[in-house]
């Protein structure tokens, strides 16, 4: 049995709050374990820490408590450089071209190469061909994904982090975005974590769907999913097995909404 | 159809003729008011004179001393007060531990009225330039420095967060992601500061010089010249409006276009 790439023991995290109340506890106990090359998403209430989690498996935050390994390494104190994120939220430089943002990430790496060449090979790889000299407030929001995707992927990884990335999109882009994931999937075989809301996001393109519990996120439950590939995301949700597992999975996570939407309630 | 468009255009000229033509009628008011007796010229001065005075200073070229003088202490301090309240911006924000320390200092900075420093300044640095140079230089510094330092600090969390997961370390950070991140800021505290800066001036002239346009106008206070006065900050008003129509709002244009995220 190999090693998973990704470890997290009893990890919490909690954050020290203003005005000298009780600390807030973002997750805690989750123990999760990714291999190399699987497609793992985590799903589970709004608030319940899914964000909290990837920072800390990025090095851009770090547990109160429990370890965070990758490929047997502990993770702590700087931002791994193997590791590529998908935020929800716009990332992109607004005063740079479409072109220097993706060369940015080799610049930073100062890997050798031809920068602007390997640019434009991913830009054409995610159908961005001729925006180059674009700026980012010039493409739509399903255009701006993209950037972020090819810059990502244009340093090649081995760990794909996303958090919520699709979200802001509408449900056509999304699906297409979606669909395109899981074709560089296909081609580069990334460990992918990929957080959401939304479970049928999560169903359609995963190996396996972790439940989180509502806030402080644990680890609630965690599923198979036996779906065969290549996927359409959008023909898969009308298969027999997808209706299962949704319901399956639902169950499980229902109490956790309703939770923590009445906690949010209670909090006005 | 041609008529209502022709009416479209009537109307687009007239909407932008309207606060100018404000501008005309109270000229033209103040005009009547002492032409017709309900206002005592001697004090109020009229629109007449003041327009053939500033006419006679611009053709025997006695203005442009004055205005050489107070744009010079400008120029310097604002300049020199951009660039330190830009260092310590930075400074302040890479350096949490001692803006933490400056933030009472600063903050008395910006609430006292600095006109007061005034006197001081002549005190200090005499009557002549110098005084002046270094009012505006805080002026402007103080303005800069609160301007950026608050912008540096909303950069957006997510932008920092991406370019360090890229790769990119401290030095990578403050090149690519802050510097730029801040030239808007700059630009737009330079725009604020402006006016600032030409007070400053001023108001440093009026308390004690030789020459300049605060000096016309403190001048004019003294020989009972409302004409004088009311030249002098024609002149002042109109260097502002220049520097600001030709110099910074296009600036700003430019850099705003990336602001919409």
């Amino acid at each position: 049995m190999t090693r998973p790439l990704i470890e997290l023991e009893h990890i919490a995290r909690r954050f020290p709050s203003q005005s000298g109340r009780e600390p807030f506890t973002a997750v805690r106990d989750i123990d999760l374990a990714v291999d190399e090359g699987e497609f793992v998403a985590v799903v589970g209430p709004s608030g319940c820490g899914k964000s909290t989690l990837l920072n800390m498996i990025s090095g851009l935050d770090a547990p109160t408590e429990g370890l965070v390994r990758i490929d047997g390494e502990q993770v702590r104190g700087s931002v791994r450089h193997d590791v590529g994120y998908l935020f929800q939220k716009d990332a992109l430089l607004p005063w740079k071209t479409v072109q220097a943002n993706v060369e940015l990430p080799l610049v930073f790496r100062r890997l050798p190469g031809d920068h602007a060449a390997l640019a434009r090979d991913w830009l054409a790889r995610v159908g961005l061909s001729g925006f180059e000299r674009n700026f980012p407030h010039q493409l739509s929001g399903g255009m701006r994904k993209r950037v972020a995707l090819a810059a990502t992927f244009v340093y090649g990884p081995r760990i794909l982090l996303m958090d919520e990335p699709f979200s802001a999109l509408d449900v056509q882009t999304r699906n297409l975005m979606e669909n395109e994931l899981l074709e560089l999937w296909r081609q580069n075989r990334k460990t992918v974590l990929f957080v959401t809301h939304d479970l049928e996001e999560a169903i359609a393109l995963a190996d396996r769907v972790v439940v989180l519990t509502s806030n402080p996120g644990r680890v609630k439950k965690q599923f198979q999913i036996d779906l065969g590939r290549p996927r359409n995301v959008n023909e898969i949700r009308f298969e027999e097995r997808f209706r299962a597992l949704h319901e399956e999975i639902w169950e499980a996570l229902r109490e956790e909404v309703a939770r923590s939407y009445a906690a949010q309630r209670a909090h006005g | 159809m041609r008529r209502s468009g022709r009416m479209v255009r009537v109307r687009r000229i007239l909407g932008a003729a309207s606060p100018w033509l404000i501008v005309v009628m109270l000229l033209l008011a103040w005009q009547g008011a002492t032409d017709f007796g309900f206002a005592d010229p001697r004090y109020l001065s009229r629109p007449s004179t003041v327009a053939a005075l500033i006419w006679e200073w611009v053709r025997t070229g006695f203005i442009l001393r004055h205005v050489e003088v107070t744009v010079v202490e400008v120029l310097v301090g604002y300049s020199a007060g951009t660039v330190a309240g830009m260092l310590v911006a930075f400074g302040f924000f890479f350096f949490p531990r001692v803006a933490a320390l400056c933030d009472p200092m600063v903050v008395v900075l910006n609430a006292a009225p600095r006109a007061i420093l005034a006197p001081f300044a002549v005190l200090l640095f005499g009557i002549g330039v110098l005084s002046k140079m270094m009012l505006v230089l805080l002026a402007v510094f103080t303005i800069t420095l609160l301007n950026l330092y608050a912008g540096l600090k909303e950069v957006d969390r997510t932008i920092v967060d991406n370019a360090r997961v890229m790769g990119a370390g401290q030095r990578d950070l403050a090149r690519h992601v802050y510097i730029p991140a801040a030239l808007v800021w700059i630009v737009s505290a330079m725009r604020i500061s402006i006016g600032q800066a030409f007070t400053a001036a001023i108001v440093c002239e009026l308390l004690g010089a030789t020459e300049g346009l605060g000096w016309i106008v403190a001048a004019g206070q003294s020989a009972v010249k409302p004409d004088w006065i009311m030249a002098g900050l024609f002149f002042a008003a109109a260097i502002v409006v220049v520097v600001d129509f030709l110099v910074l709002a296009p600036l700003e244009r430019r850099g705003s276009h990336w602001r919409v995220f």
